[in-house]
């Protein structure tokens, strides 16, 4: 075999080498344990702590009973209750534990309020320049019972 | 010949501007009644069907009147007698004459009618300006606060504010739901409207939502008392603090007629900080949790000592 020939057979075992050596360091024991991932992060996901309730449980053992048939009744149930007033397991857990204040700032609202040719038309919208002088929505609408005249 | 077509052009021009100025309201829904009333008057859902085809007419020029609609006036008017039979007032025995008038004991009508006055009129005391009157014959502590208010005094020089009953509909007599503050009150609370300050219905929202808190508030001091006496401490001043607190939770329903928020936030405030007294007397300080130590990066040694090695061998082999 020609010298350089060999050169670059030897390069090229000493990279598979080097390779297969570094794939035994770095891959995980678990890896391929149930498909092409970290068998262990089944176990690591399952352990995350969940931070959201669900709407129903505000509305369970006479809390927030009110407020919570009065949204499920209106144009807003299918907006969550913790799409505004934040992760609530905490709170549901320990009623004691406060919830962080809801998110009504206008920009919040104008999410899915304010005008874009890409929404259907009937879709309530407005136009953040002439409606409202720039106070927030929620002086006027309610938005667990939206009202639009 | 010249003076003349002027004086035609005038002439038909005159003619032109009286037909304007006198021309009727093409939109006859714009300043209505309805502009207020479709969300002020007293409603059950049959009501409120009944106004939806009102401002229907409304809006196509057709006004309704009562030679079309006589036997729904009827049916309506049996719908008042049937919400006062549900209300709280006929479970106390309030009865008609108690607000309307008139001598129910009399044998004959036209006796029972004699001292009974039609609501339009203002001697009578269902008159818009003299419910608050009527209603404090039973509700004084909320009478007295009311005449506190701007609302009242509103109500006495320009004969136009919310009474009683604009939020206790009348003959049920329910309390306005909170979430219907910014429709009701937002009829003049609002940025459109520039007679009242717009932030007013949110702000009466959220003083409800402090009355909530302050409730649940008492609720816990109150447990965390009864497991303080438990445990053998001595409760009697953070109980002195947590009557204190229920005695300004009952003022709270009577002191709201003022309208005034911030004394009522002010009282709430107060209550407030005598429950965190007398949970600061029962609480014991609170254990420090222990935080877990950061889990160490698994491979990533490896990987650089790897590395290392193989340029150190690089680098031999060069030489």
């Amino acid at each position: 075999m020609q010298p350089h020939l060999k050169r670059a057979f030897t390069i090229l075992a000493l990279i598979i080498i080097a390779f297969i050596f570094v794939r035994s360091l770095v891959v995980p024991e678990s890896f391929g344990q149930y498909g092409w991932y970290r068998g262990d992060s089944v176990k690591e996901i399952r352990n995350l702590t969940v931070n959201y309730r669900g709407s129903a449980s505000c509305g369970e053992e006479n809390c927030h009973e009110n407020i919570y048939t009065v949204w499920a009744k209106d144009r807003h149930k299918t907006v969550n209750c913790e799409t505004c007033h934040g992760p609530a397991q905490k709170h549901v857990l320990d009623a004691r534990e406060p919830l962080m204040p809801a998110n009504d700032s206008r920009d919040y609202c104008g999410k899915c309020h304010f005008k874009r040719i890409s929404r259907p038309e009937a879709f309530p919208q407005i136009d953040p320049g002439a409606h409202g002088e720039d106070l927030r929505c929620v002086y006027c609408h309610n938005p667990h019972k939206p009202w639009f005249d | 010949m010249r003076m003349i077509s002027f004086d035609k052009i005038l002439i038909v021009f005159l003619i032109l501007t009286g037909i304007l100025v006198f021309l009727p309201d093409v939109n006859a829904s714009e300043n209505s009644c309805v502009d207020c009333h479709k969300t002020l008057t007293p409603f059950i859902e049959e009501q409120k069907r009944f106004n939806q085809i009102r401002i229907q007419h409304l809006e196509r020029n057709a006004e309704c009147s009562l030679e079309c609609h006589e036997d729904r006036v009827r049916q309506l008017a049996t719908a008042n007698f049937q919400q006062w039979a549900e209300s709280v007032h006929a479970l106390k025995g309030v009865t008609c004459e108690a607000c309307h008038g008139g001598d129910p004991k009399q044998a004959t009508k036209e006796k029972a009618h004699i001292d009974f006055k039609n609501i339009t009129d203002p001697e009578s005391p269902v008159y818009y300006t003299n419910v608050p009157k009527t209603c404090g014959k039973c509700h004084s502590q909320e009478l007295d606060n009311f005449e506190n208010s701007t609302h009242f005094r509103k109500l006495e020089s320009l004969q136009l504010a919310p009474t009683c009953t604009t939020c206790h509909h009348p003959h049920t007599f329910t309390v306005l739901n909170p979430e219907d503050f910014r429709n009701s009150c937002g009829n003049c609370h609002s940025i459109y409207k520039k007679v009242a300050p717009y932030d007013i219905p949110l702000k009466a929202e959220d003083m409800l939502r402090k009355v909530n808190k302050l409730k649940f508030n008492i609720d816990n001091a109150r447990q965390d008392i009864f497991w303080a006496k438990k445990n053998g401490t001595d409760v009697a001043q953070a109980e002195k603090y947590t009557d204190n607190a229920l005695k300004t939770l009952g003022e709270l329903a009577p002191m709201w007629h003022e309208f005034n928020l911030t004394h009522f936030e002010d009282v709430i405030d107060s209550a407030n900080s005598e429950i965190k007294d007398a949970e600061d007397l029962v609480k014991s300080a609170p254990v420090p949790t222990e935080t877990a130590a950061a889990p160490g990066v698994p491979g990533f040694i490896g990987i650089t000592g790897l590395i290392s090695l193989m340029a150190v061998f690089y680098i031999l082999r060069k030489k």
